[in-house]
């Protein structure tokens, strides 16, 4: 039988359980672990905006693979006390695929069937919020199944989500998509502990570890 | 031939499992990354075999979409096996990857070919440092059953010889498993046949077994030495003008 810390310990390594995220469960582990930063509260404003409205809403939560978007999700889902998700169905990993001969294109493209060019003006109240990454999304909108996509890809296009320009994830009205990119933060401000933040913005985290 | 070597990598990723029963966490997910799709159907193969004769294959399935075996441990504890063969895609795996499998959170180990990331970043690699299909562990595993097979000493000398080699070739894969599949071979087999001399770059010698150690090794040298020497005349050079050559250094040195 290990010792407690031995298993503690062993819950840091790539191999285990906890290295890979799903919206199923957040244990006290992942809570513990857990630290505020900016990209959250920006989905957190965005969330509310859309949570006022009845309107269909995809959410593109963008970014790199390892950058937190499958925790940030499962965080919000299980383990915040706002329950901003409630509402939403969760696509956490769009690399996935649904059958073994599919790739994660096929499935991307019959899971957003709501949001493809024919459905996604039906106003139906549907919201999805999809963790991707970019490479991942430059991929499925280029894709044959992608053509069906136009509005989306005009979306993407209009809002320059694969441009290295930092620009602010808001809330637009009256659209159906809306993103928050992990690529619009510098990487300190992801290590910044927002409620210390300075008026200046600088990185107090990292401030007070030098 | 490969069939040895897939029973070799059967067998001892059997036996790691095994070793490491007490330790391993529900939801853990393992990866054997092997070279090509052959290798990969190979292994799932010989896995399925040795796990029906030791009674300890068990089923899963994952949804109405894919069945495959488990490697039993115990009544809580089975490892999952999930092969990349009959046109798996990788993102199937990423998807078992980040699955809870069952309500006991089995854990999983990945077997592919792809030389993408996706699939071994999150899992704990075979062929890592400290894991058992690892350069340095594979070394030392075939050193130990050298040792431990009833080998004649020709045949036992040859692989000792031929391990020495790999780890002096300057120019091999070291941590590719297949760069060991002779060996492997021979040792799941348990003697040395005709047709392994080639692969190990030697001349055959049927006379071999009838030598003091010491001088096996030296006829073993002189083997290579000579292979080494045809076979690059063969590749690289002239094979009329090097014959010549031969002939005129043996009549000039009869005793050569």
């Amino acid at each position: 039988m290990p010792c407690r810390f031995i298993s503690q310990l062993s819950k840091l390594r790539k191999l285990s359980a906890e290295s890979v995220e799903n919206t199923a469960s957040f244990n006290a582990f992942k809570k513990y672990l857990h630290v505020l930063r900016p990209v959250e509260v920006d989905l957190k404003n965005l969330l509310n905006k859309v949570n006022t409205t009845n309107n269909k809403t995809l959410i593109l939560l963008c970014g790199s693979a390892g950058d937190g978007k499958s925790h940030l999700i499962s965080y919000l889902r299980n383990a915040d006390n706002e329950h901003l998700l409630d509402s939403f169905e969760l696509y956490n990993d769009a690399t996935e695929s649904s059958a073994p001969q599919l790739t994660s294109i096929d499935t991307l493209a019959e899971k957003l069937v709501p949001f493809n060019d024919e459905n996604y003006t039906t106003d139906d109240g549907f919201k999805m919020i999809l963790a991707i990454n970019l490479g991942t999304l430059n991929n499925f909108i280029e894709s044959e199944k992608g053509q069906a996509f136009s509005a989306l890809k005009k979306y993407v296009e209009a809002n320059e989500l694969f441009s290295t320009y930092v620009r602010p994830n808001k809330y637009q009205v009256n659209s159906v998509f809306q993103h928050v990119s992990f690529s619009d933060y510098q990487y300190y401000e992801k290590l910044n502990l927002i409620e210390k933040k300075s008026d200046s913005g600088d990185a107090q985290y990292v401030k007070r570890i030098l | 031939m490969l069939n040895e070597f897939y029973k070799y990598i059967a067998n001892n990723t059997i036996s790691f499992f095994q070793s490491r029963s007490p330790v391993i966490r529900p939801g853990e997910r393992y990866c054997l990354r092997l070279d090509t799709e052959e290798m990969v159907k190979g292994v799932d193969l010989a896995l399925r075999e040795k796990t029906t004769i030791d009674g300890i294959q068990g089923q899963f399935q994952y949804g109405s979409v894919y069945s495959t075996f488990t490697i039993k441990m115990s009544a809580d504890l089975e490892i999952v096996v999930a092969s990349k063969i009959n046109g798996m895609t990788d993102d199937f795996l990423a998807t078992l990857r980040n699955a809870e499998l069952t309500a006991k959170r089995f854990p999983i180990l990945m077997i592919t070919h792809s030389p993408i990331d996706t699939i071994t970043s999150g899992t704990g690699d075979l062929a890592a440092n400290g894991m058992p299909f690892h350069a340095a562990s594979i070394i030392a595993k075939i050193k130990d059953d050298i040792r431990a097979t009833e080998l004649s000493p020709a045949d036992r000398i040859l692989l000792e010889k031929e391990l020495e080699r790999k780890q002096g070739d300057r120019f091999s894969d070291k941590s590719s498993l297949f760069e060991y599949s002779n060996l492997l071979t021979v040792l799941g087999r348990g003697y040395v046949e005709k047709s392994d001399f080639a692969a190990f770059d030697l001349l055959y010698d049927d006379s071999l077994s009838s030598f003091s150690e010491e001088k096996i090794r030296g006829r073993l040298e002189k083997n290579h030495a000579i292979f080494e020497h045809i076979d690059r005349i063969f590749r690289h050079g002239n094979i009329a003008d090097a014959l010549e050559k031969e002939k005129a250094k043996r009549s000039s040195d009869p005793c050569n």
